[in-house]
């Protein structure tokens, strides 16, 4: 009889730590499938994310290609005021506008190191202004595309510096 | 857990990577690049791009290069060689160490290589949607115990614990997975921006061990440009009597032209310079377009070239190797793109380099590894399987149609509803197969079963839905639904995966083998089973209209619908689809026929049945003769 009672207890106890087993087991499985479940929405969210990005990056490198062609016009224009040539220049612009494309406004402005690069520095009255635009610096969306390449007045500075 | 990143503190660029998935990842700075310049204005804070865009501006205020000055002395003949060139002053600081001085301010090379860090951190902790605290950081081989403690504080200033430094030539050969090779000399090129290193490293038990290092701590990138824009602007000079370097604007054009020459003539043997509008002469525009072959290239930098190679077998004899002791050479840095890099190392050690990896990006993802080993990251991964071939069920006309693609990870299910093939077809068998081919005959059958009890209805009508589960071992679980009747058959298949490598292997190549004649059969079989589907539609079409169409087109029809059933179960399909064509013609004058008689009354009815010919024309359903029990797509 007491010998049976033993039996069951051990036999209790052992069932016992089963469970215990089974449920940290349990809880190290919720755990693990809750982290991957966690880690797959995340990566998605990125991917998302990355999809516009490389969409965007696309469009950027895209548009970047044809500035040079536009500087190519705008720099055509400077010294031939043909009338086709001006139509192609006003076209160019149009389908620059409609990707979004905005000019960066440089001359005369005060230096930008977000929107533009020095290439130069002149001694000049105002410090820190924009006297020149050699490259004209777009932006698309918003978000800046080419930076503006400019000569930035200086003022008290006794020599030029060329990059 | 946070995650421990990888980062190249580079003297030029640094770039950042991340173990993620078991897998390294460089991580993009918040401008969308994947390096970002090691350029700091420490005044007001700045990094990266921006302040890089001000060195002109303020070059005694912006610091660039500050790695030559991590952990050195202010006496130190390296320092008082490059106070001569660094156009910000640099001073004698704590302890006798080399600091910079801005505005009467000064900041330690530590403090200025934080602020990198900082915007890594910053930028990785963005893209993450995580706190970044922990990094491995590299230096490079040479870096004495000083220099690597200041590299470590940098880390520290930044917010980062610093889990280990390590040589950038390891961290290359950590990207490469050469640690798991049995190999024990590894040589590390390294050409990068504006610094030439070499190192030789030793192998054993997994350690990585610097034998000797050498190099040029001014030799780069930036001088093969300058070669290439003085050779420019020399031929023009000779051409127009102009020095296009005297003009900034000029200058800057010449040299994005320089560097975008040299990066095309790694990939083309010529490219054009074409700059429009370069300069005015007597108020006269002057262009300058000219060409340039990769032989003219090689033969202005082959100086350049040569100059690395008294380092490397200065270096070689410090490590008392020689070029046959050599197991492994690996490349890093942009410059190794070049494809006479490549030759003339790949000749002077008889050995292909590695340069699977960005060349630019390869330290920073061998730090990111070295952290993953760290964190547990890399030996913590997951193994998840994928299915090796493609598994799918046989369709009509004895085609495969896949329902999962190979390399799929599993566990993974997917289901495809199909229908019958003909009418009053009341089972369907489903049968499974394995493999690229896409005639099942030339797949592995891997079993089939038997859907019974689908109510007769003409074909295409009834929905079997037909679902494939693989679970994380590997089994699959086909089952079959008829939706009509809620009937469900399925089969487990335990198989499916345990193909032995070789046999994987071999099907693979058989697939691309057959490729061409595989493709010529399937569409022999689908066209044959759009010429089915023509035919049963025109049958049924006829059967509609009875009185409606005249006689004579009617047997027109039936004369062609009898005609495609001879030339379809032959193998010629031009002969197919010409009688395919000429059937759907003859189908569409019906349409046209009765739609000028019954003008008002039956509008409605002959707009049906013009849907119905269009449709038997264009969605082409893949039937042949119908045969019991067979799947249709």
């Amino acid at each position: 009889m007491q010998q049976n009672k033993k039996n069951t207890s051990t036999k209790k106890s052992s069932t016992e730590e089963k469970i215990k087993q089974l449920k940290v087991d349990l809880e190290l499985c919720n755990d693990k499938y809750l982290r991957a479940l966690a880690d797959y929405r995340n990566l998605d969210n990125r991917l998302t994310q990355e999809k516009m990005r490389a969409l965007l990056d696309i469009q950027k490198r895209t548009v970047t290609a044809f500035l040079s062609i536009k500087d190519d016009i705008d720099n055509a224009a400077l010294f031939e005021e043909n009338e086709g040539l001006m139509l192609i220049k006003k076209k160019f612009e149009d389908i620059l506008r409609t990707f979004g494309v905005e000019k960066i406004e440089a001359e005369g402005k005060e230096y930008s190191a977000d929107t533009m690069e020095c290439i130069q520095t002149k001694p000049a009255e105002a410090h820190n202004q924009v006297l020149q635009v050699h490259e004209q610096g777009y932006l698309l969306n918003g978000e800046l595309l080419r930076v503006a390449k400019v000569t930035v007045g200086v003022a008290n500075e006794s020599k030029d510096t060329t990059n | 857990m946070a995650k421990i990143i990888g980062i190249d503190l580079g003297t030029t660029n640094s770039c950042m990577a991340v173990m993620e998935g078991g897998k390294p990842k460089v991580i993009p700075n918040a401008e969308g690049k994947n390096t970002t310049p090691s350029v700091v204005d420490p005044t007001k804070r700045t990094v990266g791009d921006v302040a890089k865009r001000q060195l002109v501006m303020n070059p005694q205020k912006v610091i660039f290069s500050v790695k030559r000055l991590m952990g050195k002395r202010f006496k130190d003949e390296s320092v008082q060689r490059d106070i001569k060139w660094l156009p910000y002053a640099i001073k004698e600081g704590r302890d006798g160490m080399a600091v910079v001085e801005i505005d009467g301010k000064t900041f330690t090379p530590q403090e200025v290589s934080a602020m990198v860090l900082q915007k890594l951190k910053k930028d990785a902790e963005a893209y993450l949607g995580d706190t970044v605290d922990k990094a491995v950081i590299t230096v490079p081989a040479y870096f004495d115990d000083a220099q690597r403690q200041a590299t470590k504080q940098a880390g520290e200033i930044a917010g980062l614990k610093v889990e280990r430094i390590i040589n950038e030539p390891t961290a290359a050969s950590l990207a490469y997975g050469l640690d798991k090779k049995n190999s024990h000399h590894i040589v590390v090129y390294d050409l990068g921006g504006g610094t030439f290193d070499i190192t030789v490293l030793e192998l054993g038990e997994g350690v990585f061990q610097v034998k000797a290092t050498n190099g040029d701590t001014h030799l780069g990138g930036d001088d093969f440009d300058q070669v290439v824009i003085d050779y420019l602007a020399k031929k023009f000079q000779d051409e127009n009597g102009i020095d296009l370097r005297k003009d900034p604007q000029a200058l800057q054009r010449l040299r994005d032209a320089a560097e975008k020459a040299k990066i095309e003539l790694s990939s083309t043997t010529e490219t054009e310079i074409n700059l429009p509008f370069i300069t005015v002469k007597d108020n006269q525009p002057i262009h300058f377009v000219t060409k340039m072959t990769r032989a003219q290239f090689e033969s202005l930098v082959d100086e350049l070239v040569q100059k690395t190679f008294a380092p490397v077998k200065a270096c070689m004899k410090d490590a008392g190797v020689t070029t046959k002791d050599i197991h492994e050479v690996v490349l890093v840095g942009g410059m190794t793109r070049m494809p006479k890099i490549i030759a003339e190392v790949e000749k002077y050690f008889g050995k292909e380099p590695h340069r699977g990896v960005n060349p630019d990006e390869v330290v920073a993802v061998g730090a990111a590894i070295q952290g993953g080993v760290i964190g547990g990251e890399v030996s913590d991964v997951v193994l998840l399987d994928v299915t090796p071939l493609t598994l799918g069920v046989e369709t009509l006309g004895g085609v495969t149609t896949p329902l999962i693609q190979r390399n799929t990870t599993i566990p993974s299910s997917k289901s495809e509803v199909f229908s019958t093939a003909a009418d009053n077809q009341t089972s369907v068998e489903i049968h499974i197969l394995q493999g690229e081919r896409p005639m099942a005959k030339d797949n592995k059958s891997l079993g089939r079963f038997i859907l019974e009890g689908i109510p007769p209805a003409p074909r295409g009508v009834p929905q079997v839905e037909v679902k494939f589960d693989i679970d994380a071992s590997g089994i699959l679980t086909v089952t079959a639904h008829d939706k009509a009747t809620g009937k469900e058959q399925s089969i487990k298949i335990t198989g499916s995966t345990g193909l032995s490598d070789e046999e994987i292997e071999k099907m693979k190549k058989q697939a691309e083998e057959h490729e061409a004649e595989d493709k010529k059969a399937k569409e022999l079989i689908e066209t044959r089973n759009q010429a089915d589907s023509l035919a049963y539609t025109a049958e049924k079409t006829l059967k509609d209209v009875k009185e409606k169409a005249p006689k004579e087109l009617q047997d027109d029809i039936q004369k062609k619908i009898d005609e495609l059933r001879t030339v379809k179960d032959k193998d010629d399909k031009d002969a197919i689809t010409t009688a395919s064509t000429a059937l759907s013609e003859a189908l569409q004058k019906i349409g046209q026929e009765m739609y000028s008689k019954h003008e008002e009354a039956e509008k409605k009815a002959e707009t049906d049945e013009k849907k119905d010919a269009g449709a038997s024309a264009k969605t082409d359903s893949k039937d042949q003769e119908p045969e019991e029990g067979e799947v249709v797509n």
